[in-house]
């Protein structure tokens, strides 16, 4: 088997390759250490618990991030080769080591920590539900895998807003409401797309996508307003309205009809028309619209 | 073969053109379809971080009629197909209680409805049969072929399902990183700036690894692509002018339709360009 190894001395970058007899069973991180052991001790790259806690190990494996103790070479070696990378989006300090500062840098910009302020007692369904959110391990496969970081480098990230979420459910932490307005800020909970990166390769299964969808929720309910919840409150307004949404107006409820904003809507609007495209601003509501404005009076979550 | 068509709200909105091309593409591979046109929006992802119970009802409400027909039900959006995938799976483990919502409107659901996307259609037609219809071999086609965050993220078609179609006509897709990247749609109303780097990483990595053409499985993508390319143009600072094609419209150029039957000739980006490659 071929093994390709991304390197970085500090000054260049450049590849090594090893070719290996391995056991198919050996994971990533055991074909590192062999290779540091047997073939180039010069290699540099981190390795903790080897047991998938601590979250240490994540690597980039033929273009898919991954726990090197968790992995094994059998699940991810393509045409007898693998290629090991450091993580997208971090500073790379040597080979695959990298600087995560910044990442765990977040954790203090959201206060991670709860802070402690009632005496609420921790019932056992509460404890269920802090269980599912608080499995992260921090290994910033999520960070270096998002979408919208790739772009912009001040979105706070998958990680941080899961924990965020988690701190704004904890019924014993006193600051739910400075979280939620922190958490309501450009480059926070709304400028996630959803993408799912975070969610289909976290190490622990986490859904981090829906949890973030629950902390917007959250952000809605406590009447926060923002660019992401007018556009949500206008959406559903629409949807109850015409079943279908409705393109030509919805955009000019989204922004609110803010005069500011109109240059977002209007030459994209005005293009759609020379086309002879636009959506129709008498938009007809679907067939049997009652039924879907019985059900938005009835289902009230 | 025969499929519920569920066009969804851009096809039926601000892209119409899709719904017409696929809609000539069905019938001229002489796919059956009928349409769920008392259908409402899948939530988008939207609904769900507001209402997410209403959400499933209104959906169990569109699969019903789906149910109804005994067919699968098609959807032409990676981001419908996500949101009907994730509900569908979630009304199956609470049936009852959804059942007792939409009971409220006379209907029930079953649970036996099988979601698919326009492209896993094609497949169970049979590559093999699409390539006996083309007319037109897309031999000068070079395509960049983005599948939407949800055609993969978090269930999954087949591996390069849009590749063996796009080769089945002829056409040579180019190998692309951005593939399955996200198109920034969802938050362009929110922050616009990053959602139209998000659709600028797509397109300049599309052209710099030698595509003559985008295809997409998805409405919303078609928007911030095609649409808003003049708005990302400016945000790159550079020149894009890459035609974007639905993948319903890139089968009808196989089957020697024209642009305007395609309703190409409504795209912001023209598709001159596409059509002489074709027709050279
Ligand atoms: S070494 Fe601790 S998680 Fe891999």
């Amino acid at each position: 088997m071929e093994v390709i190894i991304s390197r970085f001395n500090g000054k260049k970058r450049y590849t090594s390759k090893f070719n290996l007899a391995l056991k198919p069973d050996l994971t990533v991180s055991e074909v590192l250490m062999l290779i540091k052991n047997s073939h180039d001790g010069s290699l540099s790259f981190r390795a903790g618990c080897r047991n998938g806690v601590c979250g240490i190990c994540a690597v980039k494996v033929n273009n898919k991030s991954v726990l090197g103790c968790k992995t094994k070479v059998k699940d991810i070696v393509v045409d007898d080769k693998i290629l090991i990378e450091p993580l997208d989006m971090f500073p790379v300090i040597k080979d695959l080591v990298v600087d995560i500062d910044n990442f765990i840098e977040n954790n203090i910009d959201i206060r991670s920590a709860i802070v402690s302020s009632s005496t609420h007692k921790t019932s056992q369904e509460d404890m269920r539900h802090l269980d599912t959110v608080s499995n992260c391990i921090q290994c910033g496969i999520c960070f270096s895998s998002c979408d919208v970081l790739n772009v912009n480098q001040s979105f706070i990230g998958p990680a941080a807003l899961l924990r965020a979420y988690r701190c704004v459910t904890d019924k014993r932490d006193g600051l739910k409401n400075q979280r939620l307005k922190h958490y309501n800020k450009e480059n926070y909970a709304w400028d996630c797309t959803h993408c799912e990166n975070c969610t289909t390769l976290c190490p622990q299964g986490i859904n981090v996508s829906e949890h973030i969808s629950s902390l917007r929720k959250e952000l809605i309910e406590q009447g926060l307003k923002s660019k992401g919840s007018s556009h949500h409150l206008a959406f559903l307004k629409s949807i109850n309205k015409h079943g279908l949404l409705n393109e030509a107006s919805y955009p000019f409820f989204s922004i609110n009809f803010n005069p500011l904003r109109l240059k977002e809507v209007l030459p994209v609007g005005l293009r759609m028309l020379r086309k002879r495209k636009s959506p129709g601003i008498f938009h007809k509501p679907i067939k049997n619209i009652e039924e879907v404005r019985k059900l938005f009076r009835e289902v009230k979550e | 073969m025969k499929v519920a068509y569920y066009p969804g709200c851009v096809a039926k909105g601000a892209c119409k053109e899709l719904d017409l091309s696929v809609r000539l593409v069905l019938e001229r591979l002489g796919i059956g379809v009928t349409e769920l046109d008392t259908a409402s929006c899948c939530g988008a992802g939207v609904m769900n971080e507001v209402k997410p119970k209403l959400n499933h009802v209104l959906n169990a409400r569109t699969f019903s009629m789906a149910e109804k027909l005994n067919l699968d039900l098609m959807t032409i959006c990676s981001t419908c197909y996500g949101r009907f995938k994730s509900s569908n799976q979630y009304i199956k483990q609470n049936l009852d209680a959804i059942n007792k919502e939409i009971k409220k409107i006379k209907t029930s659901y079953n649970g036996n409805v099988k979601v698919k996307h326009f492209v896993e259609v094609l497949n169970d037609y049979g590559l093999d049969e699409l390539n006996k219809k083309v007319k037109k071999p897309l031999r000068t086609l070079k395509p960049a072929v983005v599948y939407g965050c949800h055609l993969l993220r978090p269930h999954a078609v087949e591996n390069n399902i849009m590749e063996n179609v796009c080769k089945s006509l002829h056409s040579k897709p180019i190998n692309f990183e951005s593939k399955g990247r996200c198109c920034g749609f969802p938050i362009l109303m929110t922050n616009r700036k990053t959602s139209l780097k998000l659709a600028g990483k797509v397109l300049t990595d599309a052209i710099d690894n030698g595509a003559n053409c985008l295809v997409v499985s998805c409405p919303l993508c078609h928007m911030n692509y095609d649409s808003l390319q003049p708005e990302v143009e400016k945000v790159l600072g550079r020149k894009i002018k890459l035609p974007v094609l639905h993948l319903s419209q890139l089968i009808g150029l196989a089957l020697g339709l024209t642009m305007e039957e395609l309703g190409m000739d409504k795209h912001i980006v023209d598709c001159d360009k596409v059509y002489h490659l074709v027709h050279l």
